[in-house]
């Protein structure tokens, strides 16, 4: 039993140690704790004065060596150390010292042979830095030594007193040790007592001052714990009074929700309490979204940023966010802090300034694509002008020369006639001056077509447009020429149909394209005839045909449709009579057989001059049989056409009636006026420029013939003017034929 | 009517007045004439006579004055033939056009028949 004694107090002093480290351990904790919160300002501010104030106060407390406080990447801020007189000696502040920071940012602790290093990550809202307190072990250990050497050396001795000491004396100490135990066990909350140490046995002195020790460490901590807790609240206080404050646990489940939070939401705490924190997401933000913060806060790292919440009512509030999870000793969060402001206002102005900028964006935008479409309406506007410009003084350099050409005759024989009248005969002479005369005329004319033209350019031309028996101004112009054809052998016919040929138009204008289209037939047909024609014509017929002959039907169905020309067919008068009757369908012209099985073609057309005296008929005879032609004669027919069919004569036929279909306009009624010729008529590769200026087919005959070049370029001009059209058709060798389609009505 | 040449001119021009005026001038200082009236006709006329002038109109039918020009003393009989161009195109510009397709000389229409005379005596009397 003896011997056993020794070895149970060395294993009462390696517990004893035991319990001394553990008590160092939370003791060194709690001070280091303390020691980051309050220092979260002073590093916050730089102010390192009070950061060594609050680390020279800590570092009373016996067995701390060292307190090094740092920033986050290890440089030193603050360094006190304590030297064994109890001198504390101050390193200088902010030195470019580092030291190696652990990597995880949690409390560590690393136990050396003769001290302990103590690591506290100091927070505010991110890391900022750490706190290191060396704690010295050796006190602890020299402690335990000795008792173990005492007990050891004085083992024997003790031994053989221990029986009769320990019958004396058990009483005792073993009162001392229930004395001891109920201090132990007030300690909870009466800390700083101290037990009376003198006159005790030597264990129960050292058990005596050790939980004295630990009272007066318990009483330090309790009053850095209560201060700790105070600014906690005032901290906490201030929070509340200015965010919206939530704390959460690691499932999101609300555990506390501030009053603002309540304001805000427009919920009772009881009716977030407990529940999850999505019962305020909303819509506003993708799942994902609430993962990635979820993501960045397990890990122990605060979440900024802003939020779209809803409250009760479902309003949606933008809130500025930060989340701090609040870590365990594992460096594990347990619970996260949540702290917003609302700035729904701000966020609608930000939206507002948004839609300001995006209209303005917007309207910007347009003012540059209108100053780019302007500009390029000007840039358009600047190379039709060049190009009109070039334009005007290509015409410019053209009249010149035509100009000269005539000057050039009149000149030289006026200078002719000057030097040499005396030696000339009569005859030449006579000659020479009716040159001069000719070529003033012309002369006359070109300038004349050079305004007359420039006037119509420029709009200034004065249109006297009034209602005109065109057939009249017809016989009137002819009268004009019919003595210079005569003259030289050629026929002028006149050729009108229809009642009477009223259009409204330019009188005069329209003389001056007759007369020009005649003057240039006489001036180019050297032999046969030139016919004036005048006529209404149909633009955009709808043509029925009506036969009982499937054979001829298809034929005459080809030629309109080469001709462009719409129709209806049937193959019976009952038929036709029908689709004639129908007020949907328009029909301009009837081509009907005359001989059909239902109801023959004289019937036909007997019947609709009752409801239509106007439509225009051609009716198809194939016998010649003269009494049904004479019968049909009384119906007004326009023209016969013979079977068997030749595509001339249909073409002749529908050409006397329709017109020349080259050119159709929009108005059902135009009359057509043409100007045929027997001359040498134009090259194909001429046609398209023959009403260009100046233009004249090139060879030497046309030359002969005068003329300023602008006739044909003025005709078209003043056909166009009066809403007509003006063309040509010509073959070789054959003649020329002029066709120009006025409107009834401009 | 001056004492006769041998000279032979060529008249081109498409205008029968301004013709008739040019045939006046030669033949009043004596020199032999033809006329043509297009370009191509000149060229041919001028191939089959070598003539010691050629006036060319430059506005003419089938070929132009210009490359009548240009044809004509690519023939190495009419090396030395003188051309003179006549055109009522008046500009520095159609000058040069003539210079460089090889005429001798130039004169714009309208013209003084005085003057033609002048030129055409100044050409063929060396």
């Amino acid at each position: 039993m003896l011997c056993t004694i020794p070895l149970y107090v060395i294993h009462e002093a390696q517990e004893e140690l035991g319990f001394i480290f553990e008590t160092a351990k939370r003791e060194t904790k709690v001070i280091a704790n303390n020691i980051a919160i309050n220092s979260v300002e002073h590093i916050l501010t730089r102010d390192y004065s009070s950061l060594e104030n609050l680390l020279l106060r800590i570092a009373e407390f016996p067995d701390i060596i060292n307190i090094q406080v740092s920033n986050e990447f290890g440089q030193v801020l603050s360094d006190v150390i304590t030297s064994k007189d109890g001198l504390y000696e101050v390193q200088p502040r902010y030195s470019l010292i580092s030291i190696k920071v652990p990597k995880k940012n949690s409390y560590k602790l690393i136990e050396y042979d003769e001290h302990m290093d103590i690591w506290t990550p100091i927070e505010a809202g991110r890391h900022i830095g750490w706190v290191k307190i060396k704690y010295s072990l050796v006190s602890a250990k020299k402690h335990r030594n000795e008792r173990i050497k005492d007990y050891l050396l004085d083992g024997a001795i003790l031994s053989v007193f221990i029986s009769l000491f320990l019958l004396l004396s058990m009483r005792r100490p073993l009162s001392m040790i229930n004395k001891a135990v109920n201090f132990s066990s007030r300690l909870d909350d009466k800390t700083g007592e101290q037990l009376p140490v003198s006159h005790q046995s030597i264990e129960i002195e050292k058990l005596f001052k050790a939980l004295n020790k630990t009272s007066l460490s318990l009483a330090a901590q309790e009053a850095t714990i209560k201060k700790g807790i105070k600014d906690l609240e005032t901290q906490k206080h201030a929070l509340d009074e200015h965010s919206i404050v939530t704390i959460t646990d690691t499932s999101g489940n609300i555990k506390y929700a501030n009053d603002k939070l309540l304001k805000m939401t427009n919920y009772k705490s009881e009716e977030l309490l407990g529940k999850n924190s999505s019962i305020l997401r909303g819509s506003y933000h993708t799942e994902k979204f609430y993962q990635d913060v979820q993501k960045v806060i397990s890990e122990g790292k605060s979440w900024h940023g802003e939020v779209v919440c809803e409250d009760k009512q479902k309003k949606r509030h933008w809130m500025q966010t930060t989340i701090v999870p609040f870590l365990d000793d594992k460096g594990s969060p347990y619970e996260y802090v949540t702290i917003q402001s609302d700035i729904s206002a701000q966020k609608d102005t930000e939206n507002l300034l948004e839609i300001n900028n995006t209209s303005l964006e917007l309207l910007t935008k347009e003012l540059e694509d209108k100053v780019e479409s302007r500009t390029s309406d000007l840039r358009k506007a600047n190379e039709e002008l060049s190009e009109l410009n070039n334009i005007k003084s290509e015409f410019v350099s053209v009249v010149s020369h035509e100009l000269r050409t005539p000057l050039t005759s009149i000149k030289s024989f006026a200078e002719i006639l000057e030097d040499d009248f005396d030696e000339l005969d009569s005859d030449t002479r006579n000659k020479y001056l009716s040159i001069i005369n000719e070529e003033s005329v012309r002369l006359g004319n070109l300038i004349n077509d050079v305004l007359d033209l420039q006037k119509m350019d420029a709009g200034k031309t004065t249109w006297n447009i009034e209602k005109t028996d065109l057939k009249r101004l017809a016989v009137t112009t002819i009268e004009l020429f019919s003595k210079s054809y005569a003259d030289k052998g050629l026929t002028l016919n006149l050729e009108m149909s229809g009642e009477d040929l009223v259009a409204d138009v330019d009188s005069d204008r329209i003389k001056q394209v007759l007369t020009n289209l005649l003057s240039n037939a006489y001036k180019f047909t050297e032999q046969g005839s030139v016919t004036l024609e005048l006529k209404q014509v149909i633009q955009n017929p709808t043509v029925l045909i009506v036969d009982d002959d499937e054979t001829c039907l298809v034929y005459l169905e080809i030629f309109l449709e080469g001709k462009g020309v719409k129709f209806i067919s049937c193959d019976g008068a009952k038929k036709a009579i029908e689709i004639l009757e129908d007020k949907n369908k328009h029909i301009d012209l009837l081509i009907t057989d005359i001989v059909m099985p239902d109801m023959d073609g004289v019937e036909l057309i007997s019947y609709i001059r009752n409801i239509n005296k106007k439509l225009p008929i051609v009716a198809i005879s194939s016998s010649g049989d003269a009494s049904v032609l004479k019968s049909l004669l009384d119906y007004n027919i326009s023209s016969f056409l013979d079977k068997p069919f030749h595509p001339e004569s249909i073409s002749k036929t529908l050409n006397k009636v329709l017109g020349d279909t080259e050119y159709m306009s929009e108005n059902k009624q135009m009359i057509q006026i043409s100007v045929q010729d027997s001359g040498m008529g134009i090259p194909e590769s001429e046609l398209g420029h023959v009403f260009e200026r100046f233009h004249q087919v090139d060879n030497s005959e046309t030359r002969e013939k005068g003329g300023s070049g602008l006739g044909l370029t003025i005709c078209k001009d003043i056909i166009e003017h009066h809403k007509g059209k003006l063309w040509v058709k010509s073959v070789v060798g054959e003649g020329s034929r002029f066709i120009f389609n006025l409107p009834l009505h401009m | 009517m001056n004492s006769c040449s041998d000279k032979t001119v060529l008249i081109c021009d498409d205008e029968p007045n301004i013709r008739e005026s040019i045939r006046y001038a030669a033949d009043k200082e004596g020199y032999q004439y033809k006329m043509v009236e297009d370009g191509l006709a000149a060229y041919e006329t001028a191939c089959a006579d070598i003539p010691d002038l050629v006036v060319l109109d430059v506005g003419m039918p089938i070929m132009t004055g210009y490359e009548v020009c240009k044809k004509l003393r690519q023939h190495p009989e009419m090396e030395q033939t003188k051309i003179l161009i006549l055109t009522a195109f008046g500009q520095s510009e159609d000058k040069v056009k003539a210079f460089n397709v090889g005429a001798t000389d130039f004169m714009t229409k309208p013209f003084s028949p005085r003057e033609l005379r002048a030129k055409l005596n100044e050409l063929l009397d060396e």
